[in-house]
């Protein structure tokens, strides 16, 4: 049993720190954060936008690796909810039905727990909505990276052939601090 | 609205913490945010996350809760009511998940100074085994009109594995 005697709130630092922002060009299907810094807890990246094509969907990797990933949704369509997952993947689908287009932007708020620990596999935790005026969805997943190595990288790539992020699509990074960071 | 950090658990081994407490919680802020990452060493695949108490109150028919979980094949709800512990969270892997696989939780707790009405907490999270795992929201009532002091996670009868870790935010508004 763990007992802590007593927490007195740290000095004021925001826990929410902007590490990079950017935007798509309309002319890649790639979007990448590389030499995130490793003095977080976690990190969280905001994704708000929109795909040249007309049915997209969009994946991220870790590290610049294209092995080792995994998912389970959970997700409603307008008429039902219902849960699928993906297993030994090359990437994590972060909206996992074709619903991404040049139209309706879709939001994905992300978390990436204890993204700099070298002991443990990554776990992914992500909102997606998709709304598509009289379609869509709304997401809730959670995906594994099968590696130990710290996070240092990210992409977002459009995996649709000639389909691209659109120069309205903003990327955040976040660090999370915890005490004493 | 910022967010700053308040405490900071980690597990240094298998055996030592089975349940944290986040004690003397600062009563200057309007919400608080939990972030769990964190493993059981329950036996089986997983363990439905862990248990929830407030100011150390363990109280019968105090505590509510409800799910909506995914488990990759079908979505289901459930509801566990008047409690003495906030029962539903989501699952967390246990020792006989796959090396090195920890589950996530993020829990929002609103309005946790207010001493005028019952506490309500949600939180989402799950964890991914590469073929087995859950995913899921849930929310919790305390009934309860005092001021968060204390909060207890446990795992009933394990541990936290190492390398869980347990982080406690507090959030302003203007």
């Amino acid at each position: 049993m763990a007992i802590i005697p007593g927490v007195g709130a740290s000095s004021m630092h925001g826990a929410l720190v902007p590490i990079a922002y950017t935007t798509g060009n309309g002319t890649s299907p790639v979007v990448s954060f590389s030499n995130i810094p490793q003095g977080y807890q976690d990190l969280m990246i905001v994704v708000n936008g929109l795909s040249t094509g007309s049915s997209t969907q969009p994946a991220i990797t870790f590290n610049g690796t294209s092995t080792g990933y995994s998912q389970t949704n959970l997700y409603g369509n307008g008429s039902s909810a219902a849960s699928d997952r993906r297993t030994s993947q090359s990437q994590v689908a972060i909206s996992d039905y074709n619903n991404i287009n040049s139209t309706y932007p879709s939001s994905w708020t992300m978390h990436i727990l204890n993204y700099a620990n070298t002991s443990t596999y990554k776990t992914i935790l992500w909102r997606w909505a998709g709304d598509a005026n009289g379609s869509g969805y709304t997401m809730l997943s959670v995906g594994l990276d099968q590696t130990t190595s710290a996070i240092s990288s990210m992409t977002f790539s459009t995996t649709n052939g000639g389909q691209y992020w659109t120069t309205s699509t903003t990327f955040e990074l976040f660090g999370v601090r915890t005490v004493n960071q | 609205m910022s967010m700053y950090p308040i405490a900071s658990i980690t597990a240094p081994n298998s055996t030592t913490y089975g349940q944290v407490e986040f004690a003397n919680i600062p009563q200057n802020f309007t919400h608080l945010q939990l972030r769990v990452f964190a493993r059981s060493t329950a036996s089986g695949t997983s363990t439905i996350g862990n248990g929830m108490i407030f100011n150390g109150l363990a109280n019968p028919n105090t505590y509510n809760s409800h799910s909506l979980n995914g488990d990759g094949s079908s979505a289901t709800s459930s509801a566990a009511g008047y409690y003495n512990i906030l029962q539903y969270s989501p699952y967390l892997p246990a020792s006989g998940a796959n090396s090195n696989v920890f589950g996530v939780q993020i829990w929002d707790i609103l309005d946790y100074t207010n001493t005028n009405k019952n506490k309500t907490v949600r939180c989402i999270g799950g964890f991914d085994n590469n073929g087995s795992g859950n995913v899921a929201l849930t929310s919790g009532l305390w009934l309860n009109t005092s001021a968060i002091t204390d909060i207890i996670l446990n795992v009933s009868g394990t541990y936290f594995a190492q390398y869980s870790t347990f982080q406690l935010y507090g959030i302003t508004t203007a």
